[in-house]
């Protein structure tokens, strides 16, 4: 009798213990040593979100699958194209290697130049399965803060010199239309559960970054 | 200097194309060079050229026109705080007996206003003028890449990088 208890005792007590390492397993899976990408120190579960024209894009986007997040707008002439292109090439390596490319999300900060419908055929001219999106600025900023992205609206003052304000701050009238925006040109890396753990920093090189992406 | 000069127009006319363009007056080539095609959806192109400036003076680009698009400005990439930058440049000093790049992440020229995004197999009539009132004009072919085999940089030596630059942001 007191032999069984102890052997249920025992028993629930190992049970616990494996039950608390699958639920911490889940709560921080481990990543493999990356050679380029910086590990974030804690991993970040992504807030609630809504973007697309019909709030179809929500945090339910980064579950199951791994995903690359980028941050940029769409009258980005070399920076955001250099990105997407640079992309493409990772995803060939991947694909060349028998692997899974992540899902490349490219989010623009400019949703009062560009729209959905725009920045997903925008996104599909560089790879098919490439997702482009945008949505309230203060949707994005959620995500922003998140992945601690910094943007901001320049433009070319009337004295020749360029002023950088807030996106959402009024500028002149006749630079609504030709503005610039600064913005961070890190690449995001989302595990599975939604949590940002790791950042590739410029200069990006496809084949350092698929390197990194292969370990996965 | 001289010798490094001849050695440079070796290289550069074993790996790049046959010079678009070389001035009458101004001794200047510019070669290898492309627009980068971008979505039709897209509002901007960039074009990528080398500029080889075999004078003794520096040259000067004050200005740049190209077909089929409203504006067009020369520009050049960077970082500040931690953010991609982009800066409209007045001008450009190629300086003397220099082969100069506008490539992706540098000096390039933007490409607004496009009546029609310029599609890869295009050409796009790009000119150019100078400080000394001369204008210079090329055709720029429509790539999605500069097909070349490139180098990747990713076994560059780092180690010498200023991280200066790099922010946790």
């Amino acid at each position: 009798m007191k032999k069984s208890k102890v052997i249920i005792a025992a028993g629930i007590i190992g049970l616990s213990a494996i039950g608390a390492m699958v639920a911490n397993h889940i709560q921080q899976p481990s990543l493999p040593t990356f050679s380029t990408a910086y590990v974030q120190p804690k991993q970040t579960a992504l807030p609630e979100f809504t973007l697309g024209d019909n709030q179809e894009y929500t945090k339910a986007l980064f579950q199951d699958k791994w995903s690359l997040v980028f941050f940029g707008y769409a009258s980005c002439p070399d920076v955001c194209p250099t990105e997407l292109y640079n992309l493409n090439n990772v995803a060939k390596i991947m694909t060349d290697a028998g692997k899974t490319m992540p899902q490349v999300v490219f989010i623009s900060v400019d949703p009062q130049r560009d729209n959905n419908e725009m920045l997903t055929s925008y996104a599909h001219f560089y790879n098919d399965n490439f997702l482009g999106m945008t949505g309230a600025s203060s949707e994005i900023d959620k995500l922003v803060a998140s992945f601690g992205v910094i943007y901001q609206k320049t433009f070319l003052a009337t004295n020749g010199k360029y002023v950088s304000v807030p996106y959402t701050s009024p500028i002149p009238e006749d630079q609504r239309e030709s503005y610039l925006i600064n913005h961070s040109s890190r690449l995001y890396l989302v595990n599975p559960q939604g949590q940002y753990v790791a950042a590739f920093a410029p200069p990006h090189s496809a084949n350092k970054i698929a390197e990194d992406l292969l370990k996965l | 200097m001289q010798k490094s000069i001849i050695t440079t127009l070796i290289a550069t006319a074993i790996f790049s194309t046959a010079p678009t363009f070389a001035a009458e007056t101004t001794n200047i080539m510019i070669m290898d060079s492309w627009v980068r095609a971008a979505p039709p959806s897209a509002k901007v192109q960039a074009a990528f050229f080398t500029v080889m400036n075999h004078s003794n003076k520096p040259i000067v680009i004050t200005d740049v026109k190209a077909q089929g698009f409203g504006r067009s400005e020369l520009h050049l990439s960077g970082k500040k705080d931690g953010m991609m930058t982009m800066q409209k440049q007045q001008q450009v000093t190629i300086p003397a007996n220099t082969v100069f790049q506008f490539k992706p992440g540098s000096y390039h020229v933007m490409l607004l206003e496009p009546n029609k995004i310029a599609a890869p197999g295009e050409l796009v009539n790009v000119s150019f003028t100078l400080l000394n009132g001369e204008t210079i004009s090329t055709k720029m072919p429509v790539k999605r890449d500069n097909n070349k085999a490139k180098m990747d940089h990713g076994k560059m030596d780092h180690s010498k990088m200023d991280h200066s630059n790099m922010k946790h942001n």
